[in-house]
């Protein structure tokens, strides 16, 4: 490989960074021999730092083996190991020169000099299906990290060419990667020997032994959630750590794939005064065109999407498709789609100018958005998302998401 | 390593007095991409750094301030930890809002609900209806703080939501003490385990 000098690698990094990813978040201290102990002191914390967010199908061990191969490069050497995360250390020739510099209080910028520290993190995101890696410099001069990053960055660019060429027939090997892996885990879950499969059916039976009856079970829907999230991750504690780092998900669909339309009951009996209000205040208003409503409403004009029929339509279709779906990860990304297009409606028609941002400008549209929904059991899979939010945690942002269909539902019946 | 306790915050106020700047600005004005969780601006998680090293995560929750949209409110001030009430100083209107709200969360919301009251648009001080004073001592008659903020120039933002993550902590530990089963079951969520690198020292800009 062509070495460049420091400077070239660290400007290609960031103009990079600034183009493309704010995910790639890369900071350095510009070389200089005139490097002040202060100037050196502030880049500890603020070294080298690059992220990135990858498919689950590029693996830990392959993205570390990378790491290894850079550091190698670069002649870090591995300090400390583990299953996610390395450290690697570069510590120039030992010399009783450098020995002192390291010592003296007032030589920060050699002791910089003499050691720095690189470390690679690789976390999985099992909400977004993701593998997050992380490469940061804890200690030292960030030139010599910035090289490890550089070569790491390289290595993992030519690796994903390298897969993306392999797979060119089929766009969506992340997905297939999922149906993989949930292929496997429906083959454990079923088969009632294994301990998983055991438990599975176990879980099956206790639930329908507790919650068969709907209208008793829909006194309580959140112990039930609560009930059925824990039996999920007993399952994923058998299993889930040896098949896949994103198996969690692919139980959740196993399981809510076999017990979900008892629970829609269940849901819909908790919710069937609210279904049928909100039908009604529907039916009163059938009459009122798109721009009535939104007058009725106060959008502003501004996202009244004045001469376009259907405003607003793909954000309803997304909410449309909520039924479609047994299991509640499938059902939270129809609502954060909704949002998604909600927000994008606005930025195409108004060619970037204008955002949908703030929630007194949103909430209106919300509502609007609701009232366009033709889905008689919106109230039912609202609720039932909201227990599933409340029930998991780090779901904070789809709980605030759902919270405001649940007041466009209420300020549907209470208002219009 | 510490653990970092995550707290609801909601924004009120009347509509167009700055609420989402005020989060906004707070969010974005010193932005670390593992701070955010969302690009939505009515919902930033945030953590603060309060003396001692305590490091607390925010969850800041915008609100629709229209008076047509105020059945909704409860909605999103149910288990919320504290409560950031935002009026502009130059509209006499959105100050009695203020009082409007915090009558209804002295009464709806938690009884420990924590409250700060931003007097937004402190830059248009020539333009001001409300006077400081009066502010400030409405705010000491309900055991609330009072902070002058601007969106626009960052003035008393991070002051008051600084203010706010430790109200909500002090009561967390108070709640914390006085029964140590139930210190998690709301507020102070524990979230996460930390060894990271520590946070730079944020500006103490007097408000």
């Amino acid at each position: 490989m062509d070495r460049k000098p420091e400077s070239e690698i660290e400007s290609s990094i960031i103009s990079e960074q600034a183009k493309t990813d704010k995910s790639l978040d890369l900071l350095y201290l510009q070389p200089s021999s005139k490097t002040s102990p202060r100037e050196i002191g502030k880049s500890r914390v603020r070294l080298p730092c690059y992220k990135a967010v990858l498919p689950l199908s590029v693996t830990t061990s392959f993205l570390l083996d990378i790491f290894l191969t850079s550091c190698n490069k670069q002649k870090f050497l591995i300090s400390e190991q583990t299953p996610n995360s390395i450290t690697a250390t570069q510590t120039l020739t030992s010399t009783m020169r450098n020995f002192f510099t390291c010592i003296l209080p007032l030589s920060e910028d050699k002791k910089a000099k003499t050691s720095s520290i690189v470390r690679i993190d690789v976390r999985v995101n099992e909400k977004n299906c993701a593998r997050v890696v992380t490469v940061k410099g804890i200690h030292g001069f960030p030139n010599r990290i910035c090289q490890v990053i550089q070569v790491f960055k390289e290595l993992l660019e030519k690796a994903g060419t390298e897969y993306f060429k392999e797979n060119k027939e089929d766009n969506d090997y992340i997905v297939l990667n999922f149906q993989t892996v949930f292929y496997q885990i429906s083959r454990i879950l079923s088969n009632a020997e294994s301990p998983a499969g055991k438990l599975c059916l176990c879980f099956t039976e206790e639930f329908w032994k507790r919650y068969g009856d709907i209208q008793l079970a829909a006194q309580n829907t959140r112990v039930m959630m609560s009930f059925i999230k824990s039996s999920i991750d007993g399952i994923n504690d058998i299993i889930g750590k040896n098949i896949h780092s994103h198996s969690r998900l692919a139980i959740e669909k196993f399981v809510f794939t076999k017990i979900f339309p008892h629970i829609k009951k269940i849901y819909c009996e908790k919710k069937s005064e609210v279904a049928i209000r909100l039908h009604q205040k529907k039916e009163e208003n059938h009459l009122k065109t798109d721009e009535e409503l939104m007058r009725q409403l106060d959008i502003k004009s501004k996202f009244c999407i004045v001469g376009v029929k259907n405003p607003y339509f793909a954000a309803i279709e997304s909410l449309n498709s909520l039924d479609k779906h047994n299991c509640p990860i499938d059902k939270l990304n129809c609502i954060l789609e909704s949002t998604t297009h909600m927000k994008t409606t606005i930025i195409d028609y108004w060619h970037g100018k204008e955002e949908l941002e703030t929630m007194d400008d949103q909430l209106p549209v919300i509502i609007f958005i609701v009232f366009k929904t033709y889905l008689e059991t919106f109230p039912a899979q609202i609720d039932f998302l909201l227990d599933y939010s409340r029930v998991n945690t780090g779901m904070d942002n789809e709980n605030r998401l759902l919270i405001n269909y649940e007041a466009a539902v209420s300020f549907i019946l209470s208002d219009m | 390593m510490d653990s970092v306790k995550e707290f609801k915050i909601v924004t009120l106020g009347e509509g167009r007095v700055g609420k989402t700047s005020l989060t906004l600005k707070f969010a974005r004005n010193e932005f670390h991409d593992n701070e955010i969780s969302t690009v939505q601006a009515n919902f930033i998680q945030k953590d603060v750094q309060l003396d001692g090293g305590i490091q607390v995560r925010l969850n800041i929750w915008d609100t629709a301030g229209q008076e047509r949209f105020r059945a909704l409110a409860p909605n999103y001030y149910r288990q919320a930890n504290g409560a950031v009430i935002a009026y502009d100083i130059t509209d006499a209107g959105s100050f009695n809002k203020v009082k409007a709200w915090v009558k209804e969360l002295q009464s709806q919301a938690d009884k420990d609900i924590s409250i700060v009251i931003a007097g937004n648009k402190c830059d248009r001080e020539s333009e001001r209806q409300i006077s400081a004073q009066d502010a400030i001592d409405y705010a000491n008659s309900i055991n609330a703080a009072h902070f002058n903020s601007s969106a626009k120039s960052g003035k008393g933002v991070n002051e008051l939501y600084t203010e706010i993550a430790r109200r909500v902590y002090a009561v967390h530990q108070k709640n914390a003490k006085a029964n140590p089963q139930l210190s998690n079951s709301r507020g102070g969520r524990r979230v996460r385990v930390t060894n990271d690198e520590p946070q730079k020292p944020k500006n103490k800009n007097c408000c």
